[in-house]
Order: structure tokens, then C-alpha cells, then sequence
């Protein structure tokens, strides 16, 4: 990709954050919960900030042209071969990595400024740091991502290799759909870098897998550059690699959520103390976001399973106006006998996405529904988004952690 | 990296199949300063035995030697203009002259007075996706001319390019001829003003025959009867 190329690309995620500040700003000011329950904005804007990674993906499809055959035939044809060819590739689809992923931090800064609910968050170290995690942690994903593709993409035609990953992403939705099945940890941990449940097994072998995938993504590209064995060992884009494989082990063993305050966001009020020996199954929704509404038995169905004294379920609703909530929990009388504490999100009266300047930079990927388990001030697991069998997953981590007590 | 620049080119039993389509064996020598032609139908082997040359695919057989030597990486010595740029279309002519080079070590100011010949200082604000044909085939051989190697290998370089253009191009040639540096080109068709070469390749069906000329004893109507005549064998 060329500098024009970057340039407009970075001018299409610019509109992209106007475009999501604007419909933040019509659900929320313009026309309260009836105007975001109506049309387009019902359906994305619980998923607005996960779009996001939409969008990386797009670029990491777009960035397969800095490698395509095309690409590679001019730095040749440019007198560049070899080690130094390799090098200049890795150098280039490193800085636009970095570039692109800078979304992240700024779209998280944006949350805090947009709301100005979370001023706490402004002068957290901790959750700098994590915004900071959060981009390296992207660049990463996308530079993998991309040298997969380039490879991939020196063998097949670009279109392919697109057609290839679209297909990919939607077997496994429908595989996942229809056997009410989680997707697999690795996709999991790639699409939605939701690491926080994953046990330190899967955190070494998710490790283990991604360092041989760069490996192999690495080894692609010295193929195509056409480089002997031993300037492949010796030098052949060494540093891109040592800083990437770098990055992504600490980005895998620090783990910032650890340190999220877990009481900011319970109603101050409440009776629900952090301090109880209990687990606290915290889920966000809203009454006009259906991912969240269709979780709802589910999530009833876990608070019917798991003993009171192992675990507390708290729906947290985040409606500006608590009349919607009421008028939705009286549609749904078996929702509230099945022990769900219902409460409302802290700030919630002043913004409809109150969740956003609480959690946007503590974790990846944050929209409604987000279901998150809590021990003490301490996140232990956490879920973006509905999927069948969500709760199960919950139901069965709660189980094979032993209680406190 | 680019070594001293040398001319000296030498080609033994080389061979590269592709499918059904075999080329070579070939086998023939140039010295610096020597021009050589290679004339042949659409998919005689031309471009196939260009790309070998300029390293951008290893053959199948034989070697390629230059002053005597094995060369790992030969787009490092030989630079190579192909039937297209592969520049980005996004990017401006300015860009991408500016990148070859920076990449060769080269000060853009030298290809300047190339540029003003080959009449394309006029698009250097231009978008590479929007320039005509020629044009883009007059930054095809500028990027090639504008490295500093020993061996320039122009595929086709006369095709698309308007008759003033043919001229400054030949008359370049003639000028890297003298300055000790080796030129293969290919050619579909006469103009009936090209420089009269040290060796004619006729290639067909991957199968070429080497002429060396004496040139005291050849002009420019000999080459045009000498490619007309195998022209005319190749439709028989």
C-alpha cells in the first residue's frame, strides 16, 4: 500500500469515528431511547465499537496489496532482493500496522471525552497502560494477519484469498449457530482477543500457536524473496520479528483487567457488596438492544442453575429512561423470578451508553450485551456479544473454579 | 548490494519449461558495450528468457554468468524494463521515480535531462493509473535506464512509444553503448531506424538462433530483410 493509499484509508476511518460519534449523539441527545430503538442504529449501535475490528479486517485485506505479486515485481525490478527486499517488507507492514491500530487508543479517548462520565479513567496510569495494550496488542493481530495473507496471497489470486477468509468467518458462525457451540479459543482469542477466561494452558498454547504462525507467515515471505538458508537464519527481517514476537508475549502475560476497579461500575447504593465471598455475574443491556434481550433467558437459566452462594447474577440496564426497563421486565415476568438483580448502570440517566466511559478501555471490543464475572474488586472472565451457549461457557467456568469459601 | 557495474554477460545451455512450453536451450555471449536484438512472435519465449535474465524466476537448466561469475541475486546487476511499470496507480510518476532512486542510490536530479527527452517531465504531478499507454511505457524505460548497472534488458521498449520517442530512445542506447554497457531489447517489428546490433536472437517456440553481425558489412536494411525473411518462415 502507498502513502496515498494509507492516507485515504486513514480518511475513511476518520469518517467512520464521525459516523459513530453521530449516531452516539442521535441515540443520546436527539432522540432518546424511542429514536435509537428505531432502524439502522438499533441494529449496529450495540456493536458500533466492535466494528472496529470490522474495519482493521478490511485494512488487513486491503494491506495484501503491499506484498501482492505486483508489489514484490517492482522493489525486484527496483534492484531489491533477498534479505534487504524481506526487510523492507516486514519494516513497512510494521509501521502500517501500528498505524492503523491506532484507532483503538483513539477511539477509547474519544469514549471518555465524548461522555466525560469517566474523568477517573483520564488519570488512571493503569488504564493509559492498557489503552496502550490494547493498540499493541491490534498492531500485532493485523500484522500477523497480513502476513498470512501476503503469503497466501503470492500463491493464490487476492480475491481468493479474500473469498477464502469471508467463507472462513462464515462457516464458523453457522458452525458455532448451529451446534450452540462457542467458536474455538484460537478464533476466539484472534478475532476477539478475549483472553480473560482462558486458563494459563490455553494462554501458553495460545502463545505457542502464535509465535508459529508468524513463523510460518515470516518463512512465506523469505520464500518470496527468494533467500538462502542462512541469511534466512542470520539477519533476513529479524527485527520485526523479535518486537512482534516481543509485543504479543507481554501482551499475553500482562493483563491489565486485573487491575479494572470492579466497583466503579455497581450502583453506589447497592447492597451488593464486592467484598462477599460470592462471584458476581454482571450483564450489561438495554431494553432496546435485541442481542441483549434474546440473552436474557439464558442468562435467567444460569441464575436458576448456580447456588446462591456460589455466584449472584446483576443485570445492569443502561436505559436513560427506567420506564423502558420496567415496561420490558413487565413483557418478561419470568425473567425477575428466576434471581436476577436487576439495577441500573451508574450515569445511565444522563447517557444511554454510560457502559461505553466505563468499560471502553479496559477491555476489547466493548458493546452490549458484555457479561463479565467478578471476584472481589478482581475480573476473572468476561464475554463480549450473545452467542448460543455464552452462558454455558459462564455456567461451566463457575463450576470448575472453586468456591472462596 | 550493487557491485562495480560490469557488462560482460555470458549464457550456457539455459532452459526453463513452463507446462508444455520449453525455452532453450540458449546459449550465447555478450561482451560490454554490445547491443543485442531478440525478435519474435507473442509468446516465442521472449519474455520468458527477459525474466530469467532479470532474476525475477531461476531456471530450469544452465547458468547465467556475469564476468565469469554466478550472481545470487541478478535483479541486483541487471536492470530490467518489463512490458509494465508495476508502480502503484495511486501514486504520482514523481513518487515513484523518486523511490527507484532513492532505492539505487541514485540522485534524482541526474535523470532530469532523460526526463525533459523523453518528453515526460510534462506528467510528473500525474497519478501513474491515469497516464496513456506510452507514456507509461516512456516510465517503464526510464526507471530501467535510471539505474546504474551493466546490463539494461528492455522488453519490447519501442511499443506503444510515438516515432520522436523511438528516436530518443535508440539515441540513448547508442550512449549507454559507448559508455561500456551491455543493452539486450526485444522487437516485434521494424521502424527501420534502430541501431544496428552486435547479435540478432530469432526466437520462436522457445528455440532461438543466434546471428553475429559484422557490423562493418551490415546496415540497417539487413536487419529488416533479416526479420521480415524470418517472419516470413514463421508463416510457412
Amino acid at each position: 500500500m502507498s502513502i496515498t493509499t494509507a492516507f485515504r484509508a486513514w480518511i475513511l476511518l476518520l469518517l467512520v469515528l464521525l459516523v459513530y460519534l453521530a449516531s452516539l449523539y442521535y441515540a443520546n441527545v436527539e432522540h432518546g431511547v424511542e429514536g435509537a430503538t428505531n432502524g439502522l442504529f438499533a441494529l449496529v449501535l450495540p456493536y458500533f465499537t466492535q466494528f472496529r475490528l470490522v474495519l482493521l479486517f478490511i485494512f488487513v485485506l486491503q494491506d495484501v496489496g503491499t506484498f501482492s505479486h505486483r508489489a514484490v515485481m517492482r522493489l525486484k525490478l527496483d534492484g531489491l532482493s533477498g534479505a534487504r527486499l524481506a526487510d523492507h517488507c516486514l519494516r513497512q507492514m510494521t509501521l502500517r500496522a501500528v498505524g492503523f491500530s491506532a484507532i483503538f487508543p483513539v477511539t477509547i479517548l474519544i469514549c471518555y471525552a465524548f461522555f466525560a462520565a469517566n474523568f477517573a479513567a483520564f488519570t488512571s496510569f493503569g488504564v493509559w497502560l492498557f489503552t496502550l495494550k490494547v493498540w499493541l496488542n491490534m498492531a500485532c493481530l493485523m500484522l500477523v494477519l497480513s502476513l498470512v495473507m501476503a503469503g497466501l496471497s503470492q500463491l493464490l489470486s487476492r480475491y481468493t484469498v479474500m473469498a477464502m477468509v469471508v467463507g472462513y468467518l462464515v462457516i464458523d458462525a453457522k458452525v458455532a449457530i448451529m451446534f450452540k457451540e462457542l467458536p474455538p479459543v484460537w478464533v476466539n482469542f484472534l478475532l476477539y482477543q478475549q483472553v480473560a477466561h482462558l486458563e494459563q494452558e490455553y494462554l501458553v498454547w495460545g502463545s505457542v500457536g502464535l509465535v508459529l504462525l508468524v513463523l510460518l507467515a515470516h518463512l512465506m515471505i523469505l520464500v518470496v524473496a527468494d533467500i538462502k538458508l542462512e541469511q534466512m537464519i542470520s539477519r533476513a527481517g529479524r527485527w520485526p520479528i523479535m518486537v512482534l514476537g516481543t509485543v504479543m508475549v507481554v501482551s499475553l502475560v500482562f493483563r491489565p483487567y486485573d487491575y479494572f476497579p470492579a466497583d466503579m461500575i455497581l450502583p453506589k447504593q447497592t447492597a451488593v457488596g464486592l467484598n462477599t465471598s460470592r462471584y458476581l455475574v454482571i450483564n450489561y443491556w438495554a431494553s432496546w438492544c435485541g442481542p441483549c434481550v434474546a440473552e436474557m433467558p439464558q442468562l435467567a437459566k444460569l441464575a436458576d442453575t448456580i447456588e446462591p452462594s456460589k455466584a449472584q447474577v446483576i443485570a445492569l440496564s443502561q436505559d436513560k429512561d427506567p420506564a423502558a426497563t420496567t415496561k420490558t421486565l413487565l413483557q418478561h415476568p419470568d425473567w425477575e423470578s428466576k434471581g436476577i438483580q436487576f439495577m441500573a448502570v451508574p450515569g445511565s440517566v444522563r447517557h444511554h451508553n454510560a457502559y461505553l466511559s466505563l468499560l471502553e478501555g479496559q477491555f476489547e471490543g466493548v458493546a452490549i450485551p458484555f457479561t463479565l464475572v467478578t471476584e472481589g474488586r478482581q475480573v476473572r472472565y468476561y464475554h463480549v456479544g450473545f452467542l448460543p451457549g455464552s452462558e454455558i461457557a459462564v455456567a461451566n467456568w463457575l463450576r470448575s473454579n472453586p468456591n472462596k469459601q | 548490494m550493487i557491485q562495480k557495474p560490469s557488462g560482460n554477460l555470458a549464457i550456457n545451455n539455459l532452459t526453463y519449461q513452463y507446462k508444455k512450453f520449453r525455452l532453450g536451450p540458449i546459449d550465447f555471449s555478450l561482451a560490454g558495450g554490445e547491443l543485442m536484438i531478440i525478435v519474435g512472435n507473442n509468446g516465442a519465449g521472449k519474455s520468458t528468457l527477459f525474466r530469467l535474465l532479470g532474476g525475477l524466476m531461476r531456471p530450469h537448466g544452465g547458468e547465467i554468468l556475469i564476468d565469469g561469475n554466478l550472481v545470487p541475486y541478478l535483479n541486483e546487476v541487471v536492470s530490467l524494463g518489463l512490458d509494465q511499470h508495476y508502480y502503484d496507480k495511486n501514486e504520482t510518476v514523481r513518487h515513484c521515480l523518486a523511490t527507484t532512486c532513492k532505492r539505487n542510490g541514485v540522485d534524482i536530479d541526474t535523470i532530469i535531462p532523460m526526463l525533459q527527452d523523453f518528453g515526460l517531465d510534462a506528467y510528473l504531478s500525474n497519478r501513474v493509473g491515469t497516464l496513456s499507454l506510452g507514456t507509461a511505457k516512456k516510465l517503464t524505460i526510464i526507471s530501467a535506464l535510471s539505474r546504474q548497472t551493466g546490463i539494461y534488458v528492455l522488453d519490447e521498449p519501442n511499443n506503444g512509444l510515438d516515432y520522436e520517442a523511438v528516436n530518443v530512445l535508440y539515441r540513448y542506447i547508442s550512449r549507454y553503448q559507448h559508455a561500456g554497457k551491455t543493452i539486450l531489447m526485444s522487437l516485434h517489428l521494424t521502424n527501420g531506424n534502430e541501431p544496428v546490433p552486435n547479435k540478432v536472437g530469432l526466437i520462436r517456440d522457445g528455440q532461438m538462433v543466434v546471428n553475429d553481425i559484422d557490423q562493418a558489412n551490415f546496415g540497417q536494411a539487413d536487419f529488416s530483410k533479416m526479420v521480415s525473411d524470418f517472419y516470413s518462415q514463421t508463416r510457412v
